[in-house]
């Protein structure tokens, strides 16, 4: 079973999609705040990372730069999820490292299909 | 000094019945005159030499700078500037003084306090006695709309992040108890939550509305264009509404030429104005048909959307396009939406400087139609590279345009013919666009060459993109397996090292 970090400081948001993906059968880390995320990362080596881009301790991108500097994490795909305008920040994720783009609202099919596109990228 | 005659001739007398007030002799194109206004305007302007010596200042500039004439003499424009805008700073001067070509730049510099003052104005050059002896800047502070424009993007960020938020909860959590995965759901719950999702979609929607309306008016929607078949577009999005219009009493109707007509469009933005505009169409006509027609004109597509609908009235008619109109629709359940769709259609197809009209028989039917501006190759990369570059001197960011030239083109059309080479350039910008890696960057083809634009790219990583694009073209050649054997030509031209202006990129692209 493939592994999916989940990292979002909504705890509602962080429920609704962990439960979305489990049904799926993705086996789901979940982490409430950046620090958390990173440490998960680095302990679990999941296949993939979802990360909200606006939270409150540390920033997306901070998430994402460490993520990257970091050799243990560093190939893990990160998928950036966000509520921002769209063509403003797409750039900016893809040169950040990011491999894709999640717009909230989502559905639960843009969902499933951006996970099952990732997975698939990485094998 | 003599005292000219005045002559009063009779035409003058008519055309300027009052007297027209004349300069005191002694303030005529004086250095009197030319020091006050140089004083006088808010504009701040700066005389010096490429080496950065500080000649001249006027009022406006020492007020903005604060430095008074004690400090001038040891200060140069490049303590002004901000170490990193150094080198580039002087790129340009000396530009400049070569061509005279006066040049636009946007910068921050500091003042004596340490304060940073957003800059825009222009670079020239000043002649005395036809040899270029010194450069003047005349620039404004666009520190206060830089601010503005700063709380106009944070604004919107946040709307968009607070409102969306929240609605993905909604709608994941009526899906999840919907779907059953927290439990077994009867049917007529399950009608109920199906009408709650559909709610909470169209709230989505109307939120995505108001946030596209705000966008375009600040001027923050950026159009990523490409070469598409417009016809292929439109066929993609009319099947989408097929399915919608088997159910009701209406036939989609479709008008398109045979071949394939290549428009330089946003694909995304030209799909939702057809969704838009078809989707209207939809509001307001309950039987009939809806026709969805292309027509080339020699320097323009024309789409024409028109429908058997009840019509809008001549008052409203007029109002069609304005912000939040909305005309009484179809009886029936559906959206009432907000009235901005034809507001952002409008803005959208103007962004691509093309024009869209509206025209209705009250009762007979509704007909849109909008035109967009084709293009030939030249232009396209004339306009592209334009709005890449404009782009990058305002983010004061850099741009790599990698060219690849198929080499000895015409021998090769003799040998193969123009309908194999076309096809294979074709198939080459299809090649390098799928290899491209980001959104802004952007292939488009010529007749034999390939332009690449990279914005936001420095010299030696284009150097690296172009490594990989050639290996990418190397092998889809070596498949192809064409004899002769044909070969590409590479190469970079980057902004702002190697050309500073529009015309320079374009001599050094054309110079291969």
């Amino acid at each position: 079973m493939q592994t999916i970090l989940v990292i979002d400081d909504e705890p509602h948001i962080l429920l609704m999609v962990a439960q979305r993906l489990k049904a799926n059968h993705y086996d789901v880390i979940t982490a409430l705040s950046g620090e958390q995320g990173l440490k998960r990362a680095r302990q679990d080596h999941p296949d993939m990372v979802l990360l909200d881009h606006v939270m409150a301790d540390m920033d997306g991108d901070e998430v994402l730069e460490r993520l990257q500097k970091d050799a243990a994490t560093r190939n893990i795909p990160v998928v950036m999820s966000t509520a921002d305008v769209k063509e403003v920040k797409i750039e900016d994720y893809l040169k950040r490292g990011a491999v894709d783009c999640l717009y909230k609202p989502f559905t639960p099919e843009d969902l499933l299909l951006k996970v099952q596109k990732v997975l698939a990228r990485k094998s | 000094m003599k005292k000219r005659p005045t002559k009063r001739s009779p035409i003058r007398k008519k055309v300027f019945p009052c007297r027209v007030a004349k300069f005191p002799l002694s303030w005529s194109l004086t250095e009197q005159k030319c020091r006050n206004l140089f004083d006088l305007t808010s504009d701040m302007i700066q005389i010096f030499k490429v080496d950065g010596t500080l000649l001249e200042m006027n009022a406006a500039w020492r007020t903005g700078f604060e430095y008074n004439d004690h400090d001038l003499a040891n200060l140069t424009v490049f303590n002004l500037l901000l170490p990193q805008d150094r080198k580039e700073s002087e790129q340009i001067f000396l530009a400049v003084l070569r061509d005279g070509k006066p040049r636009k730049f946007q910068v921050t510099m500091v003042n004596k306090s340490g304060q940073e003052l957003a800059v825009e104005g222009t670079v020239s050059r000043l002649l005395c006695e036809d040899r270029p002896f010194a450069l003047s800047a005349i620039f404004h502070d666009v520190t206060r709309h830089k601010h503005y424009e700063k709380l106009k993007d944070e604004f919107i960020s946040t709307v968009s992040h607070e409102l969306r938020t929240p609605l993905t909860v909604i709608r994941e959590g009526i899906s999840q108890v919907r779907d059953e995965l927290m439990g077994a759901v009867p049917e007529a719950q399950k009608t109920m939550l199906d009408m709650v999702l559909s709610n909470s979609d169209r709230l989505g929607r109307i939120i995505e509305e108001l946030l596209d309306v705000s966008r375009l008016e600040a001027g923050k929607v950026r159009l990523h264009r490409k070469l598409c078949n417009i016809v292929e577009v439109v066929e993609e999005v009319v099947a989408n509404f097929k399915a919608i219009t088997k159910h009701k009493d209406l036939e989609l109707l479709t008008d398109f030429p045979a071949e394939k007509i290549e428009v330089y469009i946003d694909r995304d933005k030209i799909v939702q104005v057809l969704t838009n505009l078809i989707n209207n169409s939809l509001k307001f006509t309950a039987r009939g048909h809806i026709k969805i027609s292309l027509r080339v004109r020699e320097d323009f597509v024309e789409c024409k959307i028109s429908d058997t609908g009840r019509g809008i009235s001549r008052e409203d008619l007029a109002k069609a396009f304005q912000k939040f109109s909305q005309f009484a629709r179809e009886i029936g359940p559906g959206d009432r939406g907000t009235g901005l769709g034809l507001s952002i259609c409008k803005k959208l197809v103007e962004l691509h400087h093309g024009r869209v009209k509206i025209d209705s028989v009250p009762l007979k039917g509704t007909t849109v139609s909008f035109v967009l501006p084709r293009y030939t190759h030249r232009e396209l990369f004339k306009d592209s590279i334009g709005g890449a570059l404009n782009r990058c001197v305002e983010e004061q960011s850099h741009l790599s345009i990698i060219i690849f030239d198929v080499l000895d083109f015409e021998t090769l059309e003799k040998k193969l013919g123009s309908r194999q080479m076309e096809n294979i350039v074709v198939q080459m910008e299809k090649i390098i666009n799928g290899a491209l890696r980001r959104v802004a960057d952007v292939a488009i083809k010529d007749t034999k060459a390939i332009m690449v634009l990279l914005p936001d790219t420095q010299k030696e990583n284009a150097y690296v993109v172009m490594g990989r694009l050639l290996q990418v073209l190397e092998d889809f050649l070596i498949r192809e397996q064409k004899s002769p054997k044909i070969e590409i030509h590479s190469s970079v031209i980057c902004y702002p090292e190697e050309a500073v202006t529009l015309e320079e990129i374009l001599d050094g692209i054309y110079a291969q």
